[in-house]
């Protein structure tokens, strides 16, 4: 699975919305080797170009998928941690 | 000069005499070589007496009666390669054509652009441009960006209107404060009381434009700008100005070089947001004492009427190939009272004859569209500008279009190599730019009395061309073959294929963004309309890179009927679904700033107009796609008149051969016996289908 937070470095709710996905993994010891965060810098390329993948056109925005397609997605917004605990709780080692 | 007399004294050049350029025939003189080559090359005498002698002994040995001018100075240049003068033969080079060539361009159609019909004044224009062009890319660019463009590396568009500007978008207001005042004109006409004048003053005031520039001359809000002069009209007399209007500019084949007005007229349904609030200017050039928003009700009916008549189509029920008409789908569309019914009657246009074009002003962004459709977000800048519309002029200088499958063939498989390679290119783009610009200013320097006096009258305190808001367009073609050279699958095969385009297109976004800031110019991508771009770059990639080339060219090889994909477009012939095709070509439009289009070709199929609807609203919802158009296809018969939806070979009322094929080559209609090669292969892979 992955969680793909899209936003550039000057937005601040950007920066919160990855800093409470990196706190909610830690706290719900997440297993890394089955869901993959990263952040996506629109102001660089690869960001810029997995962006318009995605369609991206407020940011933050976070996309939750699988192989089998999205989940979850959030735009111009921060999640609440209730929105994507359903669908992290199977990776979660602690309740 | 010598005299007569003297000159008979000399047997050798009894009878010499030259053929000047200057209609006339006079005696054989030395001096005169020598006195042009220092005015036009600045070398010294004495080495310009040297050649000068040595020119004439050539001559004399001859043993001709008569030499030409274009003859001597072909000598000439030859002394000056052998004197290792590089320079001064450039200098010293003539413009001109070969006789076989003129002859060529009389005789035969010149179908590098299909909206120039053949006649005595498109061969004109023809001869004309062949000139310019030599003289740009002797004079105007440097040799490397030159060369560039003659080896097929980059494309230099319109060389051939060096001298004026690319395309130009404004507003109506603009002719009804200022009236018909132009520099040089021999009358001038004060702003318009009634209709059919400011109509008149309009299509005028276009064909002036299309003097200046090169492209497309667009006009913003039409419906609007036309409404406080529409009120108390009836129905019937709101129609006949509807008719005036698209007639006028239809028929415009009688202008330059018998080209149309490339003219695009944007339309709304709801009074756009940033004019809301603006004061009204009514007949006379005077304020109404309204604002817009007052106007809802004429602007909607005028609107309607123009779509009645496209509905028409001309005399023949042909579709009008001009102006073409824009309708800005936003937020407020689906809020404004009406608009199902007004949805459903331009997609009723859309299927029966193609005409409309569904424009995607999503969020906060307007767009003025043109050939280059620039896009421009409302800033401080702009909402200052809105409130006296006739400020809002925005213009291209210049479109260069980098020939990104041949990066690729080079980069040899690397990605790395490819964007480095990349970089390079679009650093030439950018010098191609900056010497166009300098080009334009040094013209327009000569204010009101120059050549552009047009661009330089300031009715507004500012010139007309405000050069500091200029686009420099940087023009993508054949994306998709780029991915399918770095990695064996085209664009629409697999999710990295498309991730792969997206990053290529991302790269060359935020290059531009980085080069603007350096060099304070505003350089935006551009989906190239590429009519012989696509076939030009792909011949000649199949001669200097015959092995890559050939893997991934797309149409017929064996009659040199190539092409390259438009654009970031997916391959045309590709089955499709229309919604998939405008959805994921969409992901790609964000990226383009000065606009982007899906097609979708019809072909045959006429879909019902509650499926256009349907699909339009869908695309403006779930989608980032900027721009939509259905092109259906077309035979008109020249025989009986008629004319009926597909390609034919045959009418089928009257079984005559005398047909004429009609659909969409790049962005515009035109007749298929016009185009070139690459283009009719591009037509018969096209993916059609109904939706
Ligand atoms: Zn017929």
């Amino acid at each position: 699975m992955d969680v793909k937070v899209f936003g550039k470095p000057g937005c601040e709710f950007c920066k919160t919305t990855m800093k409470k996905f990196e706190t909610f993994f830690k706290r719900w010891q997440i297993d890394p080797e089955k869901v993959n965060l990263n952040f996506f810098d629109m102001e660089t390329v690869d960001g810029l170009a997995e962006g318009a993948f995605y369609s991206v056109q407020k940011i933050p925005a976070t996309v939750i998928e699988t192989a089998e397609g999205v989940l979850a997605r959030w735009d111009g917004q921060v999640p609440l941690s209730e929105e994507f605990r359903n669908h992290l709780e199977e990776f979660a080692t602690v309740a | 000069m010598q005299s007569r007399s003297a000159m008979t004294q000399d047997a050798t050049d009894l009878a010499l005499f030259v053929r000047t350029s200057g209609d006339d025939i006079v005696d054989w003189d030395r001096e005169r070589i020598v006195v042009a080559l220092i005015r036009e090359t600045n070398i010294d005498r004495e080495i310009a007496e040297e050649i000068g002698v040595e020119v004439e002994v050539q001559i004399k040995s001859l043993n001709l009666r008569t030499v030409t001018a274009p003859l001597v100075r072909e000598l000439v240049d030859v002394k000056l390669l052998e004197h290792g003068l590089e320079e001064a033969r450039r200098r010293h080079t003539r413009l001109g054509s070969p006789l076989h060539d003129v002859k060529e361009i009389i005789f035969n159609h010149n179908k590098e652009n299909a909206n120039v019909p053949h006649g005595p004044e498109a061969t004109n224009l023809t001869l004309a441009e062949g000139i310019k062009k030599e003289f740009a890319l002797l004079h105007v660019f440097t040799q490397d960006i030159a060369d560039a463009h003659m080896r097929g590396d980059i494309h230099l568009h319109d060389l051939g209107f060096i001298d004026r500007p690319y395309c130009s978008g404004q507003s109506v207001e603009y002719v009804k404060k200022f009236g018909l005042d132009l520099p040089n004109s021999l009358s001038n006409a004060r702003p318009a009381k009634h209709p059919e004048v400011l109509l008149a003053q309009m299509v005028k005031f276009s064909a002036a434009l299309q003097g200046v520039f090169a492209g497309a001359i667009g006009w913003d809000a039409v419906n609007l700008f036309f409404a406080p002069f529409l009120v108390g009209l009836s129905d019937k007399e709101v129609y006949q100005i509807a008719q005036m209007m698209i007639y006028e500019y239809s028929q415009q084949a009688v202008a330059r070089g018998g080209q149309a007005i490339f003219s695009d007229i944007n339309l709304y349904w709801e009074i756009p947001k940033h004019f809301e609030k603006v004061r009204a200017l009514g007949p006379g050039g005077e304020y109404t004492g309204k604002t817009y928003a007052d106007y809802l009700p004429e602007a909607q009916r005028f609107v309607w009427a123009l779509f009645d008549v496209y509905r028409e189509g001309d005399g023949s029920g042909r579709p009008f190939f001009f102006p073409k008409p824009l309708v800005h789908i936003t937020d407020k569309f689906f809020q404004t009272p009406g608009h199902e019914k007004f949805l459903r009657h331009i997609s009723e246009v859309a299927t029966e004859m193609g005409n409309t074009y569904f424009v995607f002003d999503r969020g906060e962004t307007a767009k003025i569209s043109e050939c280059c459709r620039l896009s421009f977000k409302l800033e401080q800048s702009d909402l200052d500008d809105a409130s006296e519309p006739w400020r809002m002029r925005y213009s291209a200088l210049q479109n260069v279009t980098v020939n990104l499958p041949r990066i690729a063939f080079r980069a040899d498989g690397s990605d790395t190599k490819f964007f480095e390679l990349l970089d390079t290119h679009l650093k030439m783009v950018a010098q191609a730019h900056i010497q166009k610009k300098s080009f334009i200013e040094e013209l327009l320097k000569q204010g009101t009395k120059g050549p552009l006096s047009m661009l330089a009258m300031k009715r507004d305190g500012n010139a007309y061309l405000r050069m500091w808001r200029v686009s420099y367009l940087v023009g993508i073609l054949g994306l998709n073959e780029v991915v399918q050279s770095l990695t064996g699958k085209e664009l629409h095969e697999t999710a990295q294929t498309l991730k792969l385009g997206l990053k290529v297109l991302s790269h060359m976004k935020l290059k531009c963004e980085e080069m603007s800031k350096r060099y304070k110019m505003h350089f935006v991508l551009e989906q190239t309309p590429a009519e012989s771009t696509a076939y030009r770059f792909a011949k000649l990639d199949l001669e200097h890179f015959p092995n890559e080339a050939a893997k991934v060219v797309k149409g017929n090889k064996e009659n040199g009927g190539v092409y390259y994909t438009n654009s970031t477009y997916f391959n045309v012939g590709h089955t499709m679904n229309p919604i998939d095709r405008v959805k994921q070509e969409g992901l790609f439009h964000p990226l383009i700033d000065a606009g982007a289009l899906t097609h979708v070709w019809l072909g045959e199929s006429k879909p019902h107009p509650d499926s256009i609807a349907n699909f339009v609203a869908k695309t403006f919802q779930n989608t980032q796609n900027a721009q939509i158009a259905f092109s259906p296809e077309f035979t008109s018969c020249n025989a009986c008149g008629k004319t009926v939806r597909g390609l034919k070979d045959a009418c089928p009322h009257c079984q005559s051969e005398a047909v004429e094929g009609i659909t969409r080559i790049t962005g515009y209609f035109s007749k298929i016996s016009g185009w070139n090669k690459g283009k009719l292969s591009e037509l018969g892979e096209r993916y059609k289908a109904g939706i």
